[in-house]
């Protein structure tokens, strides 16, 4: 007897079918739990697996996301072959699924109207929308030109816009991540060992056998392999020095804290490379092969005794001599880690450059246990016209600060403001995957830019903050319903990584690449995007390198061999840094000839007065910055941020743990709204802490709006970094108000 | 199973992982992270560990349930048969561990240890998305396990001993 | 200073920050339970005592409250699962080591049982209304249902004497089987709440009562089983201060703490206390009415429920 295909589908059917009905009778009665447990057990093999690389942070983790056929995305689970989670996300990947089915994500294109005298946003339609865009674009192109756009960008759609705006003419492209994060530490790196230190940081943490970490919050920050590794590391036994002010995770898991005084970073490295330098501890057959400058540099640091340091860190002599032997001792597989988010004070690049410099006497760049060369896969690019040449670009516009290498955004926020940049101005704005109110310091100045702006297009997935100053809004789809760019990461291997939909786009967002495609069609530009689907595009670049798409998708993630060279430095052979000096520079020339130190020095920088409290803030490894914070299964973990006090300073103000309390910085600007005190003996006496990313304002983000503090608003004070121009925001001093200060009498 | 304490870091991806792989609604949780700091500033000391139902030997909750809902199975792992369950949170009052909560659906729910996934031979879903790979499960009965290794060669505790129940989750310390 | 947090935001609703599970419907049960298992007791033993027409309001017409109780405890009970529709499942297994098995089966025989012994007076009590409605009359089955409960109502009595006992022994023995809760896990809650749940009874039987006799017989009984109750008590409450770190902070929600009001105010002075000394009074020879007391200790025996079951959620062993 033979069971037609029919037949069977209609037995199977009816199976189901009879259990469906009787778990609707069960659940009129409230207990189908069991039946539930049956269905779903007959779905359980039917989930469909989908590459895709995460987009929740910038580590872009490759993960399967499993659907199943009613659109709804059951899990995220890491790809075992991928160097960046070796099969395991972090928390903010594992809950992308809240990102893709939170009800208050934007759902349609919205036009800046005035109804009733109010100004609002009304639904419209993507056609309209789109041309409203391409009619304004032009428009300034042919007044100003197309300089005149800016682009402030972050991750994947940020790719595709930027090709946009390259076709159109317009290379005033900037974004936070490099001037208001890792910007200093870039170019401190490059100017000592000609190359930046990159995006995920070359730290071989898992061979280390000492990790120095300088404010940096591995733990609390969740760089996945970082973690990882830095686990591994204790397995091993690594010693965990850390330099915090603040007891983090990190500290704990430390052999050595030392607890310093904020903004005296710089004193605690010179006097670790006077201890390094005067007890001989330093790798000399290194720095003798490949350093320049070791005289200068020795003569440099002869007076930054430790005694002098603890008078300025008040870190114990004794502990300082400690900690820098415990590094020598374990050099050249010793990590000063360079941190990630590094604008603090104004003279971070100085600061980064210590930190290089520490790194050359101990001997572990290019070393086993210290730092690998890193190295990525060249991605062949997709055949389109030549971009027309810019007339000026994002150099001119941040011209004041002579090392910037990517565009300086607060230069180009400030450019917007008529007067301040005449030269060069902006007069419209696409913002693209980044919320600038969360991003970008001094609140007035980003207030006083927008205002002036002739347009501004605002691109995102929720209805974050900056989309209230938008003139229109576009929907884009979250990561898990859209193709995007191949991934192609450094690190120990070259890698790729790609993205398919794993279900359709909800509601009517759409991809970034559909965006730039529309527009650019609009604006006459075409032939740029000589494809129908971004997947024609990720086909052909998958030829190139000698795969399919059919082969990626069953596998995920693609490793290469390594083409470069080895990973570290080797012993016999000579290595010529990309320096000016083709050696690793612990003089900088070429900060001298700009006029800046060429050695790090200590500079003191304002404290706070009786009263007043630093304001620092971190991250925590349940959310990103801001991104996540209305993301139900992320929200689950935390609501708000809370306001760390240390339990001398509560007694004296008169707090208790829960309490709500509200802050008013330096220049007399108040929060927005309260912030609960936690009492904690893991914070010290003249510093506050919170949690970066909470205190949203949009009503339309139901679970985070009005919840906790939003720091950044607190950040009026801002140290700008004269080498490269990035935003010191750790200068800022808040005092604790009890009383609701909005309440009108 | 057992956990490090000292490689934890606290970042609740055992308990996003477990939502998304049980169904577990938000709001809920099957296993949660708990953070102890003593001392006095700078002299600090931190413990971070993930917590869930302890699996105990002589569960209390098994005892005291009318129904027998609240079973062992094979391997130890306590588990709650949830059509036998009539909500009467017995269990949930005898557990010193607070593991145990009332699902949204009536029936009282907590964790498995994944038990739908050791039948495969995967490990339970914390356990294989733990970041710090501090979450180690096996079979303690094995002295050849690593879990056993673990608890041989390591200083460790359980939560509550004094509560005379006999849990399988230990912390190395 | 120490500190002791989650921080994964965990905020299950009934568990945290204080497990609340269990609300009014358990503590009104609990009461309910053994005001019940008292008058049931006290009903049969003065059967089996040959008493049954000298205290004729603690066998006729106080024991009408028991059914009736029990009725309200069993709906009460139904109404505080979450997960009604296998209620029924508690009566397909035995379960030893579980109290709550014990009670939902000693319930399954003394509710009916109860019923029974109410219904056996029927024709005594309810005269007037078997005059307007003639049921026996017209049920003639009901008439000889009703002659075969008088013969075996000595048997009764026999069986509701063990099974009272255990009623209201299981009300204390369920709260203290749970060693999670501190507050709860010592062995005198049983005896406890077996000697509040006949106190109560007495009181009811006091309320009911209309021969001076009966009135003056469970007075005495009741100063007897009050005094034995602030006995109980005080042993409780050293008991808990002599025992471990949880043991002490949760006798700390009792005195000194947020239900010192309710527990020393209402239920030892209001509930105990002062009818004793009324009780007492009465005894020697001063005019008080006896409802004053009785009241006083029906009241005090269900805000000690209410108390117990509140506070004894609150107390834990970890965080």
């Amino acid at each position: 007897m033979t069971t037609s295909r029919r037949k069977f589908i209609k037995i199977s059917a009816l199976g189901l079918g009879g259990l469906a009905t009787v778990s609707t009778v069960y659940n009129m009665f409230g207990g189908n739990s069991y039946l539930d447990a049956v269905v779903k057990q007959n779905i359980a093999n039917k989930f469909k697996r989908s590459a895709t690389y995460c987009e929740v942070c910038f580590w872009k983790c490759a993960a399967w996301a499993y659907s199943d056929d009613e659109g709804n995305i059951q899990k995220i689970i890491g790809n075992d072959d991928d160097s960046h989670c070796n099969g395991r996300l972090c928390p903010r990947g594992t809950g992308g699924v809240g990102m893709y089915s939170d009800e208050d994500r934007l759902k349609t294109p919205l036009i800046r109207t005035i109804i009733d005298g109010e100004e609002t946003f009304r639904e419209a339609s993507w056609e309209e929308a789109l041309d409203l865009i391409a009619s304004k674009f032009k428009g300034i192109k042919e007044t100003y030109g197309a300089e005149s756009i800016a682009l402030l960008k972050h991750g994947s759609p940020g790719k595709h816009l930027e090709h946009l705006f390259n076709a159109f003419g317009s290379d005033t492209i900037g974004e936070p991540a490099y001037a208001q994060c890792r910007g200093p530490r870039e170019t401190g790196f490059k100017l000592t060992f000609g190359s930046w230190v990159g995006s995920p940081e070359p730290t071989d943490i898992r061979d280390t056998k000492c990790l120095v970490l300088i404010g940096s919050h591995i733990g609390e920050n969740m760089h996945n392999s970082q973690v990882q590794e830095m686990s591994d590391a204790i397995d091993n036994g690594a010693t965990i020095i850390t330099v915090d002010p603040r007891f983090s995770t990190a500290a704990s898991k430390s052999q050595h804290w030392l607890p310093i005084k904020p903004g005296t970073d710089i004193a605690l490295m010179l006097a670790w490379m006077h201890v390094l330098i005067e007890e001989n501890l330093y790798d000399k057959k290194y720095i003798d092969k490949y350093a320049l400058g070791f005289n200068e540099l020795k003569e440099h640091v002869s007076t930054f005794t430790p005694e002098w340091a603890y008078s300025i860190t008040t870190i114990k002599p004794e502990e300082i001599r400690r900690t820098a032997r415990a590094m020598a001792y374990a050099s050249p597989a010793t990590i000063i880690h360079p941190g990630r988010h590094v604008v603090w004070y104004g003279d971070d690049t100085q600061r980064a450059r210590a930190m290089a410099i520490l790194n050359a006497l101990l001997g572990s760049w290019g070393r086993r246990g210290g730092f690998y060369f890193k190295e990525s896969l060249k991605l062949p690019k997709f055949p389109h016209p030549e971009y027309p040449k810019p007339k000026w670009t994002w150099k001119e516009v941040s011209s004041k600060y002579p090392l910037a290498e990517m565009g300086v955004t607060t230069e180009i926020i400030r450019a917007s403001i008529p007067g301040e940049n005449d030269e060069y101005p902006v007069k419209a704005w696409m913002v693209a995957g980044t919320n600038l109110t969360k991003s970008i310091p001094n609140k007035r100045l980003l207030e006083k830019a927008i205002e002036s702006l002739d347009f501004m297009v605002v691109i995102d997935t929720m209805p974050m903050d900056v989309t209230g100053y938008a003139d229109v809004v576009l929907p884009e789809c979250t990561y898990l319903e859209r193709y995007d760019e191949i991934r192609s990461a450094t690190n120990r291997e070259p890698s790729i990584a790609i993205r398919i939909p794993a279900v359709k786009p909800k509601y009517d967002s759409k991809p970034a690449w559909w965006i730039a495609k529309q527009i650019g069609e609009k604006m006459g530009l075409a032939d740029q995007f000589a494809y129908d689907d971004y997947k024609e595009v990720i086909e052909y670049q998958l030829k190139e390198l000698g795969t399919s798409l059919e082969e990626l998708e069953q596998i995920g993630v693609k490793n290469y061999p390594r083409k470069s060279g080895p990973l570290y430095l080797n012993e016999n052979d000579p290595y010529t840094f990309f320096t000016p000096s083709g050696k690793i520079e612990l003089y900088s020339q070429e900060l001298k000839n700009l006029g800046f130190d060429p050695m790090p020095v200590f500079t003191k920088h304002p404290e706070p007065e009786q009263g007043y409290y630093r304001l620092n803030y971190g991250r925590a490894p349940m959310h990103t910055f801001s991104r996540t914070a209305n993301n139900p299964n992320l929200n689950d973990l935390m609501k708000e941020n809370t306001l760390w006090v240390n339990p001398k300073v509560a007694r004296i103000i008169g707090l208790k743990t829960g309490q709500e309390v509200w802050l008013k910085n330096q220049d007399e600007i108040i929060s927005s709204f309260a912030i609960k005190v936690r009492v904690t003996e893991r914070t010290g006496f003249d510093a506050v802490y919170m949690v970066h990313g909470f205190g949203h304002q949009n009503k339309k983000l139901s679970r985070a709006n009005g919840k906790g503090i939003n720091d950044t608003e607190l950040i009026s004070r801002v140290a700008i970094d004269p080498i490269m121009g990035g935003t010191g925001m750790r200068g800022n001093f808040v005092t604790i108000l009890t009383e609701n200060p909005h309440k009108t009498i | 199973m057992v956990i490090d304490t000292l490689k934890c870091v606290g970042c609740s991806d055992c308990v996003v992982a477990c939502q998304t792989e049980n169904n577990v609604p938000v709001g809920y949780c099957r296993d949660w992270i708990t953070e102890i700091v003593n001392g006095a500033y700078p002299n600090v000391e931190l413990e971070l560990k993930s917590e869930r139902c302890n699996h105990c030997d002589t569960a209390p909750c098994v005892r005291c349930c009318p129904t027998g809902a609240s079973h062992i199975v094979e391997g130890g792992i306590v588990l709650v048969t949830g059509n036998d369950c009539i909500g009467c949170g017995a269990c949930i009052e005898s557990c010193p561990y607070d593991a145990r909560f009332q699902h949204p659906e009536g029936y009282v729910d907590k964790c498995t240890f994944c038990h739908h996934r050791l039948k495969d031979g995967q490990l339970p879903a914390c356990v294989s998305v733990c970041p710090t790979k501090c979450m180690y499960f096996g079979d303690l009965d094995n002295p050849n396990s690593e879990v056993s290794q673990l608890l041989k060669n390591r200083k460790h505790k359980t939560l509550a001993p004094e509560a005379g129940t006999n849990p399988h989750v230990f912390y190395l310390i | 200073m120490q500190e002791e947090l989650f921080i994964s935001g965990r905020d299950i609703p009934n568990i945290d920050p204080y497990l609340h599970v269990w609300h009014w419907p358990i503590s009104v049960y609990l009461f309910v339970g053994g005001l019940a298992a008292g008058l049931l007791f006290f009903a049969a033993i003065v059967t089996v005592m040959g008493k049954a027409d000298v205290y004729k309001a603690a066998v006729k017409n106080a024991v009408i409250i028991a059914p009736i109780a029990l009725s309200l405890g069993l709906m009460a009970l139904l109404y505080d699962l979450t997960h009604k529709i296998w209620f029924w499942k508690l009566y397909t297994t035995v379960r030893l080591e579980s109290p709550m098995s014990w009670g939902a089966w000693v319930l399954m025989i003394i509710t009916p049982l109860s019923f029974l012994w109410v219904f056996s007076y029927y024709s005594d009590v309810f005269s007037k209304f078997e005059g307007k409605f003639q049921l026996l009359k017209r049920f003639k089955f009901l008439a000889t249902f009703e002659n075969f409960l008088i013969k075996n109502r000595m048997n009764m009595a026999y069986a509701l004497i063990p099974l009272s006992i255990v009623l209201g022994i299981y009300t204390g023995i369920l709260l203290s089987a749970f060693n999670a809760r501190p507050l709860w896990n010592n062995a005198i809650l049983g005896p406890l709440f077996l000697t509040s749940g006949l106190s109560t009874a007495a009181a009811a039987i006091i309320l009911f009562a209309k021969t001076k006799k009966e009135k003056h017989f469970f007075g005495k009984i009741d100063i007897f089983l009050i005094i034995i109750e602030l006995g109980l008590i005080t042993h409780m409450i050293m008991g808990f201060y002599a025992g471990s770190q949880v043991q002490l902070e949760a006798v700390q929600l009792l005195v000194g703490g947020d239900f010192t009001l309710m527990f020393f105010g209402f239920v030892v002075i209001l509930g105990l206390i002062i009818p004793l000394i009324m009780e007492v009074a009465e005894y020697i020879g001063y005019k008080i009415p006896a409802v004053v007391p009785a009241l006083l200790v029906i009241m005090g025996g269900l805000i000690f429920r209410f108390v117990m079951v509140e506070a004894g959620q609150i107390t834990r062993y970890l965080y």
